[in-house]
């Protein structure tokens, strides 16, 4: 499979950067989500397609069979389960009602790009890219591993925590669609 | 017709067996949703080890009683019964030979893939289908109930080559926490 490019290690303009993720709106990833919670630990495979403000959201087992399916489509939004399928306007929390996982699903697709989007506090280092961002829902995200891949500079780890759960997400492709081509 | 004894016999013939693969999952609609390597090793009658490599590094040892689940991501280890472990992982079915695991699965055939089926529908396997060359172990696929299918393509395959006792004992590593499910 594809080996993640190298590190990056030149700097960018920071809101010029912040602006340009802020357009990139198709794209997708797989790599693996980690989550730390009172009562479970666990982690599967996450693959993340996103099109404008709709997307896919999947974890799978290591061996490669689903786990979850969580489908936006416009207003509404589907999560498949067990082979059970439920509906509900707000994602994170149909996701929350019925795995008890606090992952905050509606901001994923902008913090996972390393855009602070929503941030009520942002703290960005010195070569101009997002390093952690606080947001109002309380949880405050971390960044490392930034790499450039294409005209675009992506983060490849995140720590996401928010009172004493901590979600880790680590990306092994990114794949980021210009806005002119369809998936 | 005997699919299931003909399956018995090719991997009655596997004292040990040892391949890399390469693993692709993709969904209904044929998206790759996740690839990874790793290494498969198999002890007759009831052992096993799979591991991927970096950067997923995941690894799963059959000791013959227990399945442990080592997931240095999370930093935690699932212990398992080897024999409940099946229904959700039919690779431990590989090292779970023994007449009673196999009577809660149908086996049937289709053209070269031997095709098996759990009988108990809560488990999340559909179908496994186990390929031969001939005598070589070639080819796993797991389809589940979402039609997401997890392909492993076995290469540099060594049949019946001695293998290093250690390889299937597990010892819990530091600092990782044991979710003990046995």
């Amino acid at each position: 499979c594809a080996t993640p490019p190298p590190k990056h290690s030149g700097s960018v303009d920071a809101e010029r950067h912040q602006q340009r993720l802020n357009a990139l709106t198709h794209w997708s990833l797989s790599g693996k989500l980690a989550y730390r919670g009172p009562e479970e630990r666990f982690s599967a495979n996450l693959n993340w397609q996103q099109w404008g403000p709709d997307y896919r959201f999947r974890l799978s087992t290591f061996i490669g069979t689903s786990l979850m399916d969580m489908q936006r489509r416009g207003k509404s939004v589907a999560l498949t389960l067990d082979e059970q399928t439920y509906r509900h306007r707000h994602a994170g929390t149909l996701l929350e009602n019925l795995t008890g996982w606090p992952i905050p699903v509606e901001q994923l697709p902008h913090w996972i790009k390393g855009s602070s989007m929503g941030a009520i506090e942002r703290q960005i280092s010195d070569n101009g890219l997002l390093q952690r961002l606080q947001s109002s829902t309380d949880w405050q995200v971390t960044y490392d591993d930034y790499r450039q891949l294409g005209d675009y500079v992506l983060p490849y780890s995140l720590r996401l925590t928010h009172q004493n759960h901590l979600i880790k997400i680590r990306i092994n492709q990114w794949q980021p669609i210009d806005d002119n081509h369809a998936l | 017709e005997g699919a299931k004894e003909a399956l018995e016999q090719k991997l009655d013939a596997l004292n040990t067996y040892q391949a890399e693969f390469k693993q692709t999952v993709t969904d209904a609609e044929n998206t790759v949703i996740q690839q990874a390597e790793g290494l498969l090793q198999l002890q007759k009658p009831n052992q096993l080890r799979w591991e991927l490599y970096a950067p997923n590094d995941t690894i799963v040892i059959a000791d013959g009683d227990t399945v442990w689940h080592i997931d240095p991501f999370v930093e935690q280890v699932v212990a398992m019964n080897q024999s409940e472990a099946v229904q959700n992982n039919p690779l431990v079915l590989l090292a779970q030979r023994d007449p009673d695991t196999w009577a809660q699965f149908n086996v049937s055939r289709d053209d070269s893939d031997f095709v098996v089926a759990s009988r108990s529908d809560d488990s999340h396997i559909a179908q496994l289908r186990i390929r031969f060359d001939d005598n070589t172990l070639s080819k796993l696929t797991m389809l589940d109930r979402q039609q997401q299918t997890s392909e492993f393509d076995f290469y540099n395959i060594q049949q019946n080559v001695l293998l290093e006792q250690g390889l299937f004992n597990y010892n819990l590593a530091k600092g990782y926490e044991l979710d003990d499910q046995r």
